[in-house]
């Protein structure tokens, strides 16, 4: 130490204090040898594996959304196309006092009309990529626009940005078809995991735009970024271009499908002003508030026009459906607007399954169609416990099969029925199963494969369904009673009614496979899909064809074929036929069809109504059905009438009027 | 014992002419290694607070860095004033000393103090500037306690041990009812540190760190506090963040080995540069320095620091009088706590605590305290013949 000590005691004291110095600092030493040690453990170590989580930390993948593919009509007529809108951004990542936030803030909720609050939501949008500015406004009007860019000091972090919107130059045209564009959610996420898709990317929802996402959304800008942990891009390290999406070419005929819509529509307006007479006798007038007109191509199986109603505006979709508008379309007053009712109506088909009953009456043998029968205007089936009558109790008087198609005899059908269930007590299957297995091999009891979202089966009944279907039944004995296939339920069958169920578009397919003498083919919405840009204005560059899908030949002969056709050329032309009224006026013999009146309690009857053309050599089949609009004569054959005569060449038919009818 | 020199003869020699003989003498046995590696390191700080926060402030990338050069440029006269005083003269302020810390103490919790990310432990100054009275605390503590224990001469008793840890117990008490227990853990060890030195019989020691080890677990840990309580003072951890303390060295000791031997290069740590560790020119502030300069830089910085602390440890050793060694013991303590804590927080061996790196850290009061204690060492030293 080199110098004196005090006194003895302090000597003594400072040489105790010098060993615990010393003790100290070993302890010091040993402290700093431990961040030596665990230094070089950190950084010469362990350090390549650590350098590769520092990498992964920091570079990000963004995925901008390619040009989507254009739709368009079989005439290349285009139904959806892409405009530019001005879509107003934020950016999160500037970086601004918190006083400049709420001043730009306050500002831009001005020019946008909008409450602080709501765009401060915007804003913080958890769906919004991380790593772009997030979208606060889209489609703003120029004058915001102009405004801004002049005002550009006023509003830092705020940018315009050209986007592309779906636009719709027919507006709500085929709207159900079509479908529209929302926000992705969990669930699409989850399912098309590692397609490329990001929280906040627009999707196909419903239609052709969910069916042919993959084609028109092409392929999505590649972005490999470096970004900090703010988010904000350092460096672009990969850059993919996108690929735009393919258009698609619809097999629709957008004047057809407008014919279509106006006519369903003005059929349903019409109809409420038509009188119903309820089973009490009272009178009331028809709710029409719904229904759906399906035009089918006979020959290949291509939707010509698909309409539902009520309709929807895929418009208000864009940008995330308004919580007033999605409650209006999910409120069971509005009808339900998002169904397709062509692919996911289900209803009775009444007296427009005859067809099918005729069919698997001639083919099983049960049915001569060529022998006479007294229909004395009802029927009594189980041992005279119950009896059938026909509508408004009418005796037709002797018919054969055409005839009783014509003028729609309920009990020549409940005959059939009958006879059929006989064979089925008697353990005779094929014959007693006749309808059953001949509406399954026109394509009811599953769906058609259209490839459309959300298509139903609609339903088959038989022995098993029954028992299926009262399986829950904790009473044993009214659980026995009720699986058991009654007579009622063959007579019921063969009248399309019971507890039979189809839907629009599968009448629509047997009837045409009926039409082309037998051949099913699964009805399909688009034919091909065309290079970006072509088919409207540049010839179509065909990038691949999507042929008509043909399906298994039915069992139906010519002289069969012949024989109901003409029943139902009667239905149209003879005096005596159904909608015979309806088509009034028309040249005889290039309309066939058949009506429907099906019960469907609680509601109100459903008019449906089929028709065929031209005769000779079918082309079009046309299904309309209107829910609770009572007669198929009164409103759904005069619908089927004004859209063949657009189907004849005539681009604007008169107007509809729904009339009351004579008989069913 | 007549070669020693008493304080109070000392100060009777009023002649300036040989003051300044005396300074000057003084002076020429100043420890240059402690005082240049303290500069290597406050410039090595002011380059990685630049590094780390140059994409803070756009408008200015030197926001920082100049403030942190104001109190650098404090700190550093604060060393020549304090050189030029004999540190003998501040033994007898230490009752001035000790008092000075109680008030600013209490006076900060009054509604004089104000309070960010929950914590009662600044007052506000104009020019946007705080200050902070827990750091200056620790200067105050070491001078105080040395003077008690010069005073006794290490001849520590029961009775003045717990005087001692009664003087201790109320400014440490303070500290922690802002709350800001990683100070108060500091100015814990720093007294037990102390108290070894000044002759505390070891079963003693053993004892008191005990207690003050189960003092603090009972406190985070056991049911006596309401929860909004224990998140205050867990919240010191890593201010702001109380929940991201996992995060934090996760995110440091992935920045500390992606910088390898050599580092990313100076501006060129994409943590550091991104941001990516919370309070990296701060607290933190180690972890920009071992990414971009890597093991060649933090090892050099660890080397600095081994010299700063062993030209302390060297100035306690050869101080006239037991007062000198003292303060250096306390600064001693201060000093390798505070840097094992940070750096080991850093690398994941110690827990998250809101401990500043000395000369390093971004932080005023933190930096005008620690130079000034390097001065009280300088002084302690340079006077050792004197």
């Amino acid at each position: 130490m080199g110098v004196g000590t005090g006194t003895t005691s302090g000597a003594r004291v400072i040489e105790g204090s010098r060993t615990r110095l010393t003790v100290i600092g070993v302890v010091v030493m040993a402290l700093f040898s431990a961040l030596l040690a665990r230094l070089w453990f950190l950084q010469i170590g362990e350090s390549s594996s650590l350098a590769a989580a520092a990498t992964s930390n920091r570079v990000h993948v963004v995925l901008e959304p390619a040009l989507r593919g254009r739709i368009l009509d079989r005439n290349g007529k285009v139904l959806v196309d892409n405009q530019p809108a001005n879509v107003v951004t934020f950016d999160r990542h500037k970086r601004l006092t918190p006083k400049q936030h709420d001043l730009v803030i306050g500002r831009l909720a001005e020019q946008l009309g909008i409450t602080g609050k709501e765009l401060k939501k915007r804003i913080d949008n958890p769906r919004a990529s991380q790593y772009a500015p997030v979208p606060v406004a889209v489609g703003a009007s120029p004058d915001i626009v102009t405004y801004l860019k002049e005002h550009e000091r006023d509003f830092p972090a705020v940018d315009v940005k050209r986007v592309a919107v779906r636009n719709y130059p027919f507006g709500t045209l085929a709207a159900h078809v079509l479908g529209y564009l929302g926000q992705i959610n969990g669930n699409e996420l989850e399912a098309h995991k590692g397609e490329g898709y990001q929280p906040g990317y627009l999707i196909g929802k419903d239609g052709v735009e969910q069916v042919f996402e993959s084609v028109l959304r092409g392929k999505p800008r590649y972005l490999k970024l470096e970004v900090d942990a703010q988010g904000r891009v350092a460096k672009i390290l990969q850059d993919r271009k996108a690929v735009p999406g393919n258009d698609v070419q619809l097999t629709i005929d957008a004047d057809v499908q407008r014919v279509a819509e106006e006519s369903l529509a003005q059929g349903m307006l019409s109809a409420r002003r038509l009188r119903n007479v309820t089973e009490q006798g009272k009178y009331e007038l028809f709710r029409a508030g719904g229904g759906s007109v399906t035009v089918l191509d006979a020959t290949d199986g291509s939707v010509v026009a698909m309409a539902s109603a009520p309709t929807l505006d895929p418009r208000k979709f864009a940008s995330g459906i308004p919580p007033d508008e999605f409650k209006r379309l999910n409120d069971p007053s509005s009808n339900y607007p998002l169904i397709n009712r062509a692919v996911q109506g289900q209803y009775p088909p009444g007296s427009t399954f005859k067809l099918i009953t005729s069919m698997a009456g001639i083919e099983s043998g049960v049915l001569d169609p060529n022998a006479p029968y007294d229909d004395k205007g009802f029927l009594d089936i189980a041992g005279g416990t119950q009896r059938r009558y026909n509508a408004g109790k009418k005796a037709h008087g002797t018919v054969t099969l055409d005839s009783a198609l014509t003028v729609s005899s309920d009990v020549y059908f409940y005959e059939v029925g009958r006879n059929m269930w006989q064979f089925y007590n008697k353990g005779d299957l094929k014959k007693g199963y006749a309808i059953q297995d001949e509406a399954r091999r026109y394509g009811f009891g599953k769906p058609t494969g259209i490839g459309l979202p959300g298509e139903v089966s609609g339903r088959i009944p038989d022995q098993k369904f029954k028992s299926d279907f009262n399986r829950a039944n904790p009473d044993p004995k009214t659980r026995r009673e009720q699986s058991l296939w009654l007579p009622g339920d063959s007579v019921s069958l063969a009248v399309g009614q019971g507890d039979l169920l189809v839907t629009p578009i599968q009448i629509a397919q047997a009837y045409a496979t009926f039409a082309n003498g037998g051949t099913v083919h699964t009805p399909r919405l688009a034919s091909a899909l065309l290079a970006p840009g072509t088919g409207s204005d540049a010839p179509p560059q065909v990038v691949r064809e999507l042929p008509a899908v043909k399906g298994a030949e039915t069992a139906l002969k010519p002289d069969e074929r012949d024989m109901i056709m003409s029943g139902l050329v009667g239905a149209v032309a003879n005096g005596l036929g159904t909608a015979h009224t309806a088509f009034s006026g028309f040249q005889s013999g290039t309309v066939a069809g058949k009506t429907g009146t099906a019960e469907s309690k609680p509601h109100q009857d459903t008019s449906l109504f089929v028709g065929v053309t031209p005769v000779d050599k079918p082309q079009y089949v046309v299904v309309s059905v209107v829910e609770e609009a009572g007669f198929g004569s009164a409103v759904a054959a005069p619908v089927t009438r004004r859209v063949i005569e657009a189907l004849q060449g005539n681009p604007n038919p008169e107007a509809v009027v729904a009339r009351p009818p004579s008989t069913d | 014992m007549a070669t020693i020199a008493p304080p109070r003869p000392l100060r009777r020699r009023g002649l300036s002419a040989r003051r300044a003989w005396l300074d000057a003498t003084a002076l020429r046995h100043v420890d240059l290694v402690l005082l240049g590696a303290t500069v290597v390191v406050s410039l090595i700080g002011l380059l990685m607070i630049y590094s780390a926060t140059r994409h803070r402030v756009p408008a200015d990338p030197y926001y920082f860095v100049k403030r942190q050069s104001v109190a650098l440029t404090l700190g550093f006269g604060l060393v020549a004033a304090l050189l030029a005083i004999d540190y003998r003269k501040l033994r007898d302020s230490s009752v001035l000393a000790y008092g000075a810390v109680v008030l600013s103490l209490l006076a900060v919790l009054s509604p004089l103090g104000s309070n960010t990310r929950g914590a009662q432990a600044w007052f506000q100054l104009p020019g946007s500037f705080q200050l902070e009275p827990s750091e200056l605390a620790k200067f105050g503590i070491i001078v105080a306690l040395a003077g008690y224990a010069h005073q006794h001469r290490g001849e520590m008793d029961p009775w003045r041990l717990t005087v001692t840890i009664a003087l201790a117990a109320v400014p440490i008490g303070l500290v922690m009812l802002q709350p800001d227990l990683g100070t108060a853990m500091v100015l814990g060890l720093m007294v037990i540190a102390l108290l070894a030195v000044a002759g505390a019989r070891p079963r003693h020691l053993v004892v008191l760190t005990l207690l003050g080890a189960t003092f603090v677990f009972a406190i985070v840990s056991l049911g006596m506090l309401k929860q909004y309580q224990i998140d205050r003072l867990t919240g010191f951890i890593d201010p702001g963040a109380h929940k991201q303390e996992t995060y934090n060295t996760k995110q440091s000791q992935t920045a500390l080995g992606s910088g390898g031997v050599t580092g990313r290069g100076l501006y060129h740590g994409p943590q550091t540069q991104g941001q990516f560790v919370p309070e990296q020119h701060t607290d933190f502030i180690f972890t920009a320095l071992g990414e971009e300069l890597g093991f060649m830089g933090s090892a050099l910085l660890l080397v600095l620091f081994g010299l700063i602390v062993w030209r302390t440890w060297r100035a306690a050793m050869l101080a006239r009088d037991f007062f000198g060694t003292m303060v250096c013991v306390g600064v001693l303590a201060l000093f390798t706590f505070q840097i094992f804590e940070n750096m080991g927080m850093a690398m994941g061996i110690m827990p998250v605590a809101g401990v500043p790196l000395p000369f390093m850290s971004y932080g005023g009061s933190a930096t005008v305290t620690e130079l000034a204690c390097v001065g009280l060492v300088a002084n302690v030293g340079m006077r050792r013949f004197s």
